[in-house]
């Protein structure tokens, strides 16, 4: 263990005792949430994680029981300035792709609310691209032990630079939340390659009664680099001579603006006793050389006072063939099919857990998750799903794995 | 004995069930010009969903104190979240800089000062505290 993984358990469990956001006068405010977690994977052929950008490391080959699954802190400190200005900072401490636990700003930015319904944010924003990205970390928020991975997995970033608004109008009995925003981020990932983000995108909810419907639409202009990309660019420009696809290929994959869609389309109700969520979403691609992909999740769960239990059901599926067909030239079309198999992360998982509200500012969850990872077109080495630290052979059949997870989360 | 004991039960669930029937009614100060209000319109000025009363005028919620027995009672009827649920909700609210709870005081006498104050406020107080600075909108 490190210095940085210690003080987040250590912060996590000190900060659990205290009992609600810290008053420091003068406006400022300071608030904290946290995760201390251990998983437990059946599998030792590869590691459970739960992003396959982020996260290095999980349960499985790495360690049997691993507490980097899941665990992390985050603080925040909010300054209202004056009535309508206000400052956000937040730090948050976990796994990170490159291994370290170093705190990373999640957070930075400057709100003017305009008007009682209207509010512009500037700086450093987590972008509400699913129903739950703007606080995928702050586990205490939902019932769950963790989001489900094959929803909020494959998402490359988690903040953006940029500018969002805050707009809530109010039609009848039905309340909105419209939130456009636009940002810029460059991400590293956790096989060493970084990818350069434009986004914009929107998100609109209606909420009345107990129900809330959400649609969500983001365009993410973006540019893979690194290693890996410079030597398979490389072998597209070797090839160019000779095939003129292969040339189109390197164009794009070397260009800054290829560009995906997500289209997402996401519901919940919740009467205080029970409560059904689920989300899906699509994801178009204008390039070749990446998949396109789809995902959702359906949960559900009952509260019996302090104790909730809940059963999800969450799919990752790749929408296009991993065999790439496109030009005439063999070593090209095996090229590309191999970059479009390191995308091949189908996967689907069957998870019941139970939260326990035991004292005001912590929730004890326990939950099973039974994963299976999916093959494309039945071929072997498409069947990786979205496991991290794959042995040879863990790729070429569909795999079956239990994971039990244990987690104490927190927030004040 | 176990009469003794049955009846002592019975007085003891009495007890505690007039506890909570001692009712909490949504207040504004006497002021205000608004009406009666539903249980969804006073649900969403709380769990800040909306900002305005149904005439278009700023509402500003008034909250009691975290681990009052009124407020608990006061979000269960209206809103259906217990305590932990109420955590849950706001804290998604929070850390995505989507929202910050409403102010609180400390009390029903406190909630009653600042409304006969503030025409755009509203808070909630037990039945019994209600006096003529302010106007009940709401009884869940």
């Amino acid at each position: 263990m490190n210095r940085y993984q210690l003080i987040a358990i250590s912060v996590a469990l000190g900060f659990s005792s205290s009992v609600s956001a810290v008053d420091l006068g003068h406006g400022l405010s300071f608030k904290a949430f946290g995760t201390v977690g251990a998983a437990y994977s059946d599998n030792d052929e590869a590691d459970y994680i739960t992003s396959t950008h982020a996260q290095p490391v999980g349960a499985g080959r790495s360690d049997d029981i691993s507490y980097k699954v899941d665990t992390k802190v985050g603080a925040q400190l909010d300054w209202q300035a004056t009535e309508q200005i206000s400052l956000t900072t937040q730090l948050l401490s976990k796994q990170f792709e490159d291994k370290t636990w170093t705190p990373r700003v999640e957070a930075a930015y400057v709100k003017y609310q305009a008007t009682p319904e209207l509010g512009v944010r500037g700086g450093r924003i987590r972008p509400s691209v699913y129903m739950l990205s703007d606080f995928l970390d702050v586990n205490y928020a939902n019932a769950w032990v963790r989001p489900p991975v094959e929803h909020y997995g494959v998402m490359p970033f988690t903040y953006m630079d940029g500018v969002d608004f805050l707009w809530r109008p109010q039609t009848g009995d039905v309340t909105w939340l419209i939130q456009p925003y636009l940002g810029t981020v460059k991400v590293d990932t956790a096989v060493d390659t970084a990818i350069d983000n434009d986004i914009a995108g929107i998100g609109a909810t209606a909420s009345q009664g107990d129900w809330s419907l959400r649609l969500g639409y983001m365009r993410d202009q973006f540019q893979f680099t690194g290693g890996p990309i410079d030597q398979m660019l490389m072998g597209l420009n070797g090839l160019c001579a000779v095939d003129p696809v292969a040339c189109e290929l390197a164009r794009d994959l070397d260009s800054d603006d290829a560009t995906s869609d997500y289209i997402s389309l996401g519901a919940s109700w919740d009467n205080g006793d029970y409560f059904v969520s689920g989300e899906y979403a699509k994801v178009l691609f204008d390039v070749d050389f990446v998949p396109e992909m789809s995902s959702y999740y359906l949960s559900g769960g009952a509260r019996f006072d302090s104790w909730t239990p809940y059963l999800t059901y969450s799919q990752f599926k790749i929408d296009s063939s991993a065999t790439y067909s496109g030009s005439d030239n063999a070593i090209t079309n095996a090229m590309i099919t191999g970059m479009r198999n390191s995308n091949m992360q189908g996967q689907h998982t069957l998870s019941m857990g139970v939260r326990y509200d035991f004292m005001p500012n912590l929730a004890l969850k326990a939950q099973w998750d039974h994963v299976t990872t999916d093959c494309n077109d039945g071929q072997a080495g498409t069947c990786g799903g979205m496991f991290a630290q794959k042995s040879d052979g863990f790729t070429d059949e569909s795999q079956d794995i239990d994971v039990v997870s244990l987690s104490l989360d927190f927030v004040f | 004995m176990k009469l003794i004991n049955k009846a002592l039960l019975v007085a003891l669930l009495m007890s505690s069930s007039m506890v909570v029937e001692a009712g909490v009614v949504v207040v504004v100060g006497a002021s205000s010009s608004l009406g009666d209000l539903t249980q969804d319109q006073v649900a969403d000025i709380f769990l800040g969903k909306t900002s305005k009363f149904p005439d278009g005028s700023q509402a500003v919620p008034i909250d009691q104190e975290d681990g009052a027995d009124i407020r608990a009672d006061f979000y269960k009827k209206v809103t259906g979240k217990s305590g932990s649920q109420l955590k849950s909700y706001w804290s998604k609210l929070i850390f995505s800089g989507k929202g910050q709870p409403p102010k609180q005081v400390k009390g029903d006498a406190e909630v009653i000062q600042s409304l006969g104050a503030n025409p755009g406020q509203i808070g909630y107080v037990a039945e019994e505290a209600v006096d003529g600075s302010v106007k009940v909108v709401y009884t869940p």
